[in-house]
Parts: structure tokens; C-alpha cells; sequence
């Protein structure tokens, strides 16, 4: 099912491209470092249904988004501080502060868990703003969870930083990160390095999305069918969209 | 950073602006204007809006542009939250290397990372 609606295209989409977003989707409901299957299918259909929240938007118009109280518009599966987290990530991150992040570890969502929501939230954006640009109906998730437990394990060499979450410094990167830090440092590549699993599954749609390193320092010989100062273009214009200042 | 740098590189000159929004113009890049109609429709979530853009896309651009187009348009729906989720700041080198850019641009004023 997942294939059909990428195959079903008007519009002829890379293989790269295509088999990310289908590996993509079919990981949501497989559990996962520190989330179960259920837990990170209900996080993805909460990601999508967010959009649809009154509260956020009123917020997202606001000056301020702390200044506006209420009850989110939610689908009932996860606890209040996740719909919280997952909604704010996907309606109106640039705005997000270390008091708020702050705010919802003491809520009891564990740090390693609000990397793996973030980055599931995120991917599912991705995906849906990617299907809704080419003109395609969302790509259905599936319905059914696996049922075994997270392993819940911390990778060697965690420390708080370069922001307010926990990552691992290339300096201290053991064999849970493998090769990943051989094709680049940057801290965005550090951001999500608590969680090595979940790391890789944001890299592996996000790549083909954009470009693998090192392409990313490259000026000329990008194989894409807009040209580089396009590319950075449109990237600019997207992450200054979302108030974005990194 | 990397659009400065692309266009310093192939000798083009762009506004900047135009990337950021305070210009809805080209920006002298070709097809900006396009491509800024396209992502602020897309972004949006305004089906009329991106149907219409899209149609444009696809009559100037082609179909495989289209698609690389959309696939920027969701990747930097992706970095972005990951930046802001987890409070990350500029890289020295960047924050040395876009100083100017970022006072001239007024983008200083995003920034609620970990050393905001």
C-alpha cells in the first residue's frame, strides 16, 4: 500500500528518493530505541493531526506562543506533554526555547525519548510537506504496531550540548555511531546522536531529500534537476518559513 | 550561508532578501520568484495555492525539477526542526563567516539556541 501511492505518481520520483520515504513509513509502527511501535505510530498520526489543532494556531498567530493557554485538539493516544511536544515541533519549532524543552523533560518525557518523537514528528512532516508539493494524496500509515519492547540503551560518550539536548561529540563517538561522523560534524548532524537508531533513520530520509555529505559543501556538480544557488535558495526560503535561525 | 557562497562562486549577484522574505521578488536568481510563490504556497498548506504553482513549476521548470524542488521544500522542513528542538547554535566558523550576512538580514533576531 505504501508503494502504490509513490508508484502512482504523475510525476517520475528517484528510486533514492522514493525507497527512503517507503523505508520511512513502514519503520513508524516498528518499535523503536526507546518507543515502542504503538507509541511512535500514535506520535506519527499525532504529528499529521496537528495541524488541525485550534490552540496552535491561535498560538502559532500569536505574539508569543507561552502567552496562550488551552487544551490541544488531540487523537487521545499519547499523555498531555507529548501531544505538547509533538505539536509545538510540528507547528512552531523556530519559537521553541530550553525552558520549554526544559519544561517538558520535567513532564516525564526522558531526553532520549524527545529525540526519538522529535525525530519521528519531523520525518512524517517531511514526508507529508514532500507528497503535498508534488500534488499526491499522504501516504497512509500502517495501522498495526510491532509489539517488542524498546532495548532503551544510552550510547557510550553522552554529554549535554552544543545546545540543550544530550548528543555525542565526534571526539567521543564509540561504535553506536559507527561511520556517521567520517562524512561531516556539523552540530545539526549532532543534534540527534543520543539515539544512534533513530539518527540514522532521520539521515536516510533526509539525504535523499536534499543531499548526503559531502555534496552538501559541493558548488558545481550536484545531480539535481535545479541548479545549487536554486537548491540554497529554496532552502533559505523554507528554513526562514519557519523562523529558523541555524 | 551556502546560496552567498554559490553565487560568489559562478559570479552571480542575488538579494538576499528574496530568500528570506522581505523581497518577494527574483532576487536575480533564475526563477526565484517562481520557486518563492511555490514554497510559500507549499508551506502554507493552500492546495489552490500550490496546485497553481505547481503548474508554473512544471511549464518552466519540468517535472524532475519539480520534484527536486519539493524535495528541498521537505528537507528544510526537517534540519530546521531538529536545530530548533534541541537548541543548537551556530558552528564558530559560520557565526564568524555570516556576521555581516546576519546583521544586514536582521536574523539575529531568530535565534533562541543554547548560547541566544
Amino acid at each position: 500500500m505504501l508503494k502504490d501511492v509513490l508508484d502512482n505518481s504523475p510525476f517520475l520520483i528517484r528510486d533514492d528518493l522514493k525507497s527512503a520515504i517507503n523505508k520511512a513509513c513502514s519503520e513508524v509502527g516498528q518499535v523503536g530505541a526507546w518507543l515502542s511501535g504503538e507509541q511512535r505510530l500514535a506520535i506519527a498520526n499525532e504529528a499529521r493531526h496537528a495541524w488541525e489543532c485550534k490552540l496552535c494556531q491561535r498560538r502559532k498567530e500569536a505574539l508569543s506562543p507561552y502567552a496562550i493557554d488551552g487544551d490541544h485538539d488531540h487523537l487521545g493516544a499519547l499523555p498531555e506533554a507529548w501531544v505538547e511536544a509533538v505539536h509545538r515541533i510540528v507547528t512552531d519549532s523556530g519559537r521553541i526555547t530550553e525552558s520549554w524543552y526544559d519544561s517538558m523533560i520535567a513532564a516525564g518525557i526522558i531526553e532520549d525519548e524527545f529525540i526519538e518523537l522529535l525525530s519521528l514528528s519531523t520525518m512524517l512532516t517531511c514526508i507529508d510537506t514532500f507528497t503535498r508539493g508534488i500534488g499526491i494524496e499522504s501516504i497512509a500509515l500502517p495501522t498495526a504496531a510491532d509489539s517488542t519492547e524498546p532495548v532503551r540503551k544510552r550510547p557510550g560518550g553522552v554529554k549535554t550540548g552544543p545546545g540543550w539536548a544530550p548528543t555525542v561529540a565526534p571526539e567521543d563517538a564509540g561504535p553506536e555511531l559507527g561511520n556517521f561522523y567520517d562524512i561531516g560534524h556539523q552540530f545539526i548532524r549532532r543534534s540527534l546522536t543520543l539515539v544512534p537508531d533513530e539518527l540514522n533513520r532521520f539521515w536516510n530520509l533526509m539525504d535523499p531529500f536534499y543531499m548526503a555529505n559531502p555534496g552538501v559543501n559541493e558548488l558545481e556538480g550536484i545531480d539535481r534537476a535545479i541548479s545549487r544557488a536554486q537548491i540554497e535558495f529554496v532552502a533559505t526560503r523554507v528554513s526562514k518559513y519557519l523562523d529558523c535561525f541555524y | 550561508m551556502r546560496l552567498s557562497m554559490s553565487g560568489e562562486h559562478t559570479g552571480d549577484e542575488y538579494v538576499l532578501e528574496a530568500s528570506i522574505g522581505a523581497d518577494n521578488s527574483d532576487g536575480g536568481l533564475p526563477h526565484g520568484e517562481l520557486l518563492n510563490e511555490f514554497i510559500e504556497a507549499v508551506c502554507s498548506h493552500d492546495e489552490e495555492r500550490s496546485a497553481k504553482a505547481r503548474q508554473q513549476v512544471l511549464q518552466e521548470l519540468g517535472e524532475a525539477a519539480l520534484v527536486d524542488t519539493a524535495a528541498v521544500i521537505a528537507a528544510f522542513n526537517g534540519y530546521p526542526r531538529a536545530a530548533d528542538a534541541t537548541g543548537i547554535p551556530l558552528e564558530d566558523y559560520k557565526d564568524v563567516a555570516t556576521e555581516a550576512m546576519r546583521i544586514e538580514l536582521g536574523l539575529d533576531s531568530l535565534n533562541h539556541s543554547k548560547t541566544a
